[in-house]
C-alpha cells in the first residue's frame, strides 16, 4: 500500500513517556468521533450493515490518504464521500442484480420467514430502487438528512447554506414521494 | 412579506427555532403558507416512513483496528516468539502454534551433536489429546538437558506472499480465489514467514545415563503464512480470551476448565470476525550424537507418574514410522482423518462449531488451513492451494 500514517501511533504508545492515558492520534479521534455517522449515511443508502462498513473504512481510509486528520473540514468530507460512495455502490448492484436475475431466471431461494422476508426485501427494493432513480444530489440529500445530520452538517456536506438545504431537502422529498408512487401503481 | 420559501417551510417542520422570528410570525398569520406546509410535512412524512432504518450499532474500536491493517501500518518488523503461543491463539498463530508446538515437543522429547545424524522427520500426523492436568510432573525432563537456540523460531511479518516465500525460501503460498468464502474473501490479508530455527539439547547428568552426554539437535521451518481476517481484533480477542481464560504456560488449556472462561474465549473470537490462517512449513527434523529415537522414547517412558495420555503421546512418536503426534487440548477440540491434497490429513474441529482446521503432511512439508469456518470450507481451500 501507498499509505503513510504519519498520523496513527501504535494503540497504547505515549511518545512523551508519561504513564498516564495516552492522548489518541488525531486520526483515531476523528475515526471513533465519526466512523458511527459514516456507517449510517451508508446504511440509510445500502440497508446492508456489513457493506455500510465497508464503506466506511474504505471512505476513512481514502481521507487519510488525502488529508490532514485534524482538516476543520474532515467530518464533512467524510460525510459526503460515504454518501456518494454508497449510492455508487448501490447503482453497481442493482446493474449486477439486474444482470444475475437475467441469467438466473426466477430462481430465488425460498427464504426463512416468507411474508416478514418478502416484505422487508420489497420496501428496501423499492426505496432502493428510488434512490437509485433519483439525481444524485437529491438521494444525497436524503440519505444525509435521514442518517440523522443538521441542516448545518448537511449544508457543510453538500457545500451549500443551510438554508439551501431545505429547499434541496423538499424538493428530494417530493421526487421521492413520485418514485416510489410510480413504482407500486406499476 | 413575502410568503415562505418551500425551503424555509420545509426547515419549519424540522428545526422551527432555526427558522427567523419574521418567518415564524408569518407563518402564523398566513394560511396560505400553512396549506403549503401541510403538504411538505405531509412529503416529509412519507419521506421519513420510507427511509426509516435499523439504527446500526458499530464497534468503532475494534473498526479503527481494521482500518489500521488496512492502511498497512509501517510498523517496525514484529517478531513474535513462537514459544509464547497458546492453543487458544485462533487462525494463524493457533495453527502455527499448533504445528510448532509438535515440532517443539520433539525438541523436549527427543534428543542431537557433532556427527549428527537424522533421527525423525515426520511424514504423517496423528492427535493425542491432553488435558493440562495430564501435563503435571513433566517440568522434571527440563533439568535433563540445557536447550540452546542457533536460530530462535521467530515469525516475521511481511508485506506480501512474495515477501513470505524471499524471507523463508518456500515457494509462494497460492490461494484459489474460488475457494475462499464470501466472509474471508474481502477481510484484509496478512503475511507472515519465518527462516529456519535451531535448537540443541545437550543431556547433562541429570538425564538417564542412556542418554548422558548425548545432543539434539531439532530444526524447525522455515515457514510462511497467511492470514485473512483482522489481525488486531484477533490480537484483541486472543488477549482477552488468554486473560479470562488463564492460559497456562504451554499454551494447552486446564482440563474441564472454567466453561464460563471458555465461553468467554470462544465469544472473544467470534467478536474477531472472519479468519483464516494457512501455514506451510518444512517439516521438522531431529538429529543426533548417538541415541535413537526409540532409546528416547524408552527413557521417557521409564520415568514414573506419566499420565495415560502423555504416555500415548510419547509412545505415538514416530510410530508408525515418522507419525508426529499432535497433542489437542481435551474436550475442546475433536479430530478424525481425511483426505485432502491427494494425501491422508487430519481434520480438527471445534467442539462448539466455532472453528475447523485440517494438518496434513506431504513431501517434507506440513500444511496447515484453519479459520472460522466449517470443515468443507477449509477442505475446499486446503484442496485449492496451490492450484
Amino acid at each position: 500500500m501507498n499509505a503513510e500514517p504519519a498520523e496513527l501511533t501504535p494503540g497504547g504508545e505515549d511518545p512523551t513517556g508519561d504513564h498516564g492515558e495516552p492522548e489518541p492520534a488525531p486520526f483515531d479521534r476523528l475515526f471513533l468521533a465519526e466512523y458511527g455517522r459514516v456507517v449510517a449515511i451508508a446504511n440509510r443508502v445500502l440497508a446492508d450493515r456489513a457493506e455500510a462498513e465497508d464503506v466506511a473504512q474504505e471512505v476513512f481510509i481514502d481521507f487519510h490518504r488525502r488529508h490532514r486528520a485534524d482538516a476543520p473540514y474532515a467530518p464533512a468530507w467524510l460525510h459526503r464521500a460515504a454518501v456518494h460512495t454508497a449510492l455508487n455502490r448501490l447503482r453497481s448492484r442493482r446493474r449486477r442484480e439486474r444482470r444475475e436475475r437475467a441469467q438466473a431466471g426466477d430462481g430465488d431461494p425460498a427464504p426463512l420467514d416468507p411474508e416478514q422476508e418478502v416484505e422487508r426485501r420489497e420496501d428496501r427494493r423499492l426505496l432502493q430502487a428510488a434512490l437509485a432513480r433519483l439525481p444524485e444530489r437529491a438521494a444525497a440529500v436524503l440519505a444525509l438528512r435521514y442518517s440523522g445530520l443538521s441542516y448545518v452538517e448537511v449544508g457543510a456536506a453538500l457545500g451549500v447554506s443551510a438554508g439551501q438545504v431545505g429547499t434541496r431537502l423538499r424538493r428530494a422529498e417530493h421526487a421521492l414521494r413520485k418514485e416510489v408512487n410510480r413504482a407500486t401503481s406499476v | 412579506m413575502r410568503h415562505l420559501s418551500e425551503g424555509t417551510l420545509r426547515r419549519l417542520y424540522d428545526e422551527p427555532y432555526a427558522v427567523e422570528d419574521t418567518a415564524r410570525s408569518h407563518y402564523r398569520s398566513c394560511q396560505r403558507c400553512q396549506r403549503r406546509f401541510r403538504a411538505v410535512a405531509d412529503d416529509a412524512r412519507h419521506a421519513q416512513a420510507t427511509m426509516a432504518a435499523t439504527p446500526v450499532p458499530v464497534d468503532a474500536h475494534t473498526a479503527l483496528g481494521r482500518v489500521r491493517s488496512r492502511l498497512g501500518e509501517r510498523e517496525r518488523p514484529r517478531f513474535v516468539p513462537l514459544w509464547g503461543l497458546g492453543w487458544r491463539r485462533p487462525a494463524l498463530v493457533g495453527a502455527t502454534a499448533a504445528i510448532l508446538a509438535a515440532g517443539l515437543s520433539v525438541t523436549a522429547f527427543t534428543p542431537l551433536g557433532s556427527d549428527l545424524v537424522n533421527i525423525f522427520q515426520p511424514t504423517r500426523e496423528s492427535t493425542v489429546t491432553i488435558a493440562q492436568g495430564d501435563l503435571t510432573g513433566l517440568d522434571a525432563f527440563s533439568s535433563w538437558g540445557t536447550v540452546t537456540w542457533a536460530a530462535r523460531p521467530e515469525l516475521q511479518q511481511v508485506d506480501s506472499a512474495a515477501q513470505a516465500a524471499q524471507l523463508s525460501g518456500l515457494p509462494a503460498i497460492r490461494v484459489s480465489p474460488g475457494t475462499l468464502p464470501a466472509s474471508v474473501a474481502g477481510a484484509p490479508v496478512s503475511y507472515a514467514a519465518m527462516r529456519q530455527a535451531t535448537g540443541t539439547v545437550t543431556f547433562t547428568s541429570k538425564a538417564p545415563a542412556q542418554l548422558q552426554g548425548s545432543t539434539l539437535q531439532v530444526r524447525l521451518g522455515p515457514a510462511e503464512t497467511v492470514v485473512y481476517g483482522d489481525l488486531g481484533k484477533v490480537g484483541a480477542a486472543a488477549h482477552g480470551a488468554g486473560t479470562a481464560n488463564g492460559a497456562t504456560e504451554n499454551g494447552i488449556p486446564a482440563q474441564g476448565g472454567s466453561d464460563e472462561s471458555l465461553s468467554q474465549g470462544r465469544g472473544a473470537l467470534r467478536a474477531a470476525g472472519p479468519l483464516l490462517g494457512i501455514v506451510v512449513m518444512d517439516a521438522p527434523r531431529a538429529s543426533s550424537t548417538g541415541v535413537s529415537v526409540a532409546q528416547i522414547k524408552q527413557a521417557l517412558l521409564a520415568q514414573p507418574g506419566l499420565s495415560p495420555a502423555v504416555r500415548q503421546y510419547i509412545s505415538s512418536l514416530d510410530e508408525p514410522a515418522g507419525n508426529l503426534p499432535i497433542p489437542i487440548p481435551a474436550g475442546q477440540v475433536n479430530a478424525h482423518p481425511v483426505r485432502v491434497q491427494g494425501v491422508t490429513g487430519t481434520a480438527i474441529g471445534d467442539n462448539t462449531g466455532l472453528g475447523s482446521g485440517v494438518v496434513w503432511i506431504e513431501k517434507g512439508k506440513v500444511y496447515a488451513v484453519a479459520g472460522t469456518l466449517t470443515e468443507d470450507q477449509v477442505l475446499a481451500i486446503a484442496n485449492g492451494l496451490g492450484a
